[in-house]
This record gives C-alpha cells, sequence and structure tokens, in this order.
C-alpha cells in the first residue's frame, strides 16, 4: 500500500507539478484576483493530489487539473452574486461584422499586417479579463490552454454546442473591443 | 445558416474539432462567401496570439513554496475508502433504516 502511494505521489510530483504555471495562469484569468488565485491553485493542487488514483493515465492531465480547478471556482462562487453582464449580441455582430469587413481581403492580406498585431499583449489580456466570465473561461480553457472542445466541455460541465457558442461569441467580444482599441490609439482608421 | 450561424462552425474547424460533415459543409460556404474567408483568416491570426506561450504566467516562487508545502502534509484519499467506501455507505444506511424500522421508529 505505501509502495503504491510512492510510486502515486512520484507520478504526481513528475507530471503534475510542472503543468503548475498552466494552473495558476487560468487561475489569475478566471478569478482575476492574484490572492484568489493562489488559493485556487493551492486548493486545486490538494484535490488532484488527493484524488489522483482517479486521473486515468493516457488522457490530459492538464485538462483533468483545469476541470478540478474550474469545478472548485463554481462551488466558491456559487453563493455570490454571478457577476454576469448582458450582452447585447445582436450589436456586436453587427460590430464584428464591420471589424472583419474592415480588413483587407483574406486572399491577398499579408497577416502581418493585421492591426492585431500592433496591440501590445497586455491590451489583449485586458480585454480578455473584460469578458464574462462564460465567455472568458471559454477561451481561457481553449484558446489560452488549447484543450479540445471536448475537454473544455467536460471542464465547464456544459455541451459541446455551448462551448462552441461561448467561444463564437467570446471571439467577436474581444474583436470588436480591440478593433476599437486600435482605432482610438490611431492604428486603424475605420 | 447565415454567416453569423457559420462563425462557430469556423472556428470549431481550425481548431480541427469538427466532424468530416461540418468541415465539409463550411468549406463549401467559404468558397462563395469573402466576408467569412476573411473572418477565417482573422480568427486565425487571433488564435495564434492567444496562444502566444508568454500567455502562460510563471508562478511566483513564494507561491509554488506554498503549494508544496501544502501538498506535503498531504494525503492520497486511502484506498480502502476509494473501493469500499461507497458500498460500505450504503450498506450502513440500509442497516441503520431497517434497525429503524424494526424498532418501529
Amino acid at each position: 500500500m505505501a509502495a503504491i502511494d510512492a510510486e502515486l505521489k512520484a507520478r504526481f510530483e513528475s507530471c503534475a507539478l510542472p503543468l503548475m504555471h498552466h494552473v495558476y495562469t487560468a487561475a489569475l484569468y478566471l478569478t482575476r484576483n492574484p490572492a484568489d488565485a493562489e488559493d485556487l491553485l493551492q486548493e486545486t493542487y490538494l484535490r488532484a493530489f488527493r484524488f489522483f488514483s482517479r486521473f486515468e493515465p493516457g488522457t490530459n492531465l492538464k485538462a483533468w487539473l483545469l476541470t478540478i480547478l474550474y469545478n472548485l471556482l463554481r462551488n466558491r462562487y456559487r453563493d455570490r452574486a454571478h457577476e454576469q453582464q448582458r450582452v447585447d449580441f445582436e450589436i456586436v455582430a453587427d460590430a464584428y461584422e464591420r471589424v472583419a469587413s474592415a480588413m483587407p481581403d483574406h486572399d491577398g492580406a499579408d497577416p502581418a499586417q493585421l492591426y492585431l498585431h500592433q496591440l501590445l499583449d497586455g491590451e489583449i489580456d485586458r480585454a480578455l479579463c473584460n469578458l464574462p466570465h462564460d465567455f472568458r473561461a471559454a477561451v481561457v480553457l481553449v484558446d489560452v490552454q488549447e484543450l479540445s472542445y471536448a475537454d473544455a466541455a467536460r471542464a465547464l460541465g456544459c455541451p459541446i454546442g455551448t462551448v462552441r457558442s461561448r467561444l463564437s461569441r467570446a471571439r467577436r467580444l474581444l474583436q470588436v473591443a480591440l478593433h476599437d482599441l486600435a482605432r482610438r490609439r490611431g492604428l486603424v482608421k475605420t | 445558416m447565415d454567416c453569423d450561424g457559420y462563425h462557430e462552425l469556423i472556428l470549431a474547424d481550425l481548431e480541427g474539432d469538427l466532424p468530416p460533415d461540418e468541415s465539409a459543409q463550411v468549406a463549401a460556404h467559404l468558397a462563395g462567401c469573402m466576408p467569412c474567408r476573411n473572418a477565417r483568416a482573422l480568427e486565425a491570426e487571433f488564435a495564434v496570439l492567444l496562444r502566444r506561450p508568454s500567455r502562460i504566467v510563471t508562478t511566483p516562487d513564494p507561491v509554488r513554496q506554498r503549494v508544496l508545502a501544502a501538498l506535503a502534509g498531504a494525503t492520497h484519499e486511502p484506498r480502502a475508502l476509494r473501493r469500499f467506501g461507497l458500498p460500505a455507505a450504503v450498506a450502513l444506511l440500509t442497516l441503520s433504516l431497517g434497525l429503524m424500522l424494526l424498532r418501529g421508529c
């Protein structure tokens, strides 16, 4: 028994600990507060360690850790007034259409010329942090953490179709916000 | 489906997360729709920016040490509980209910 636990501990240390930066990053984006992110990171690792025998080797360990993190987050904030902002997606869809149509036609465009490349990483981060929670979570899991849609759906506890639509809305909100920022900085005219 | 509806399929397709029939449907739409081809190019570039390795924040050393210290005192869920925990709890509950019924509570 002790030998099995020692083996489990060794495997946890060699596989789960190197992913700490990813888990910490997700915690930062999702809580938007370093102190809460640190607590969430610690709780996630404690729980993961405790239940590590339930992890199926060969599946995605980062996705498993982020699923634990998201469950803890959901339980922790269940009682707090949910910070869900209302978004009018008709307005966003119209604005997005303008952003995409302001792009040089893709067939001859040099992607490096895109206004996106002239923005600072911190500006993109801030726009991401300003997204409403559910949309931010989809981008953090699929884009920043590079989970598959199926793994993201498991972590978020929702169907894959919901991940698809949240991601689509999130990306449009981000593009509109960033294009607006680029216009204010004079990087784009339209 | 309108271009609005295609947006989420285009994103999933870029990820390689669409089944072949839907992927073919996206390709057919893209072939005849310049605005969606533009949106696809924009989103493909954006994905690269969002996935920059620099977006992953290094855990500050004091934070990492705190987690490691917490883990040093942690234990794995005992194996006996893992294997027999639920059946044992169900058996105990059944037994208690049985006793209560026998006593006529």
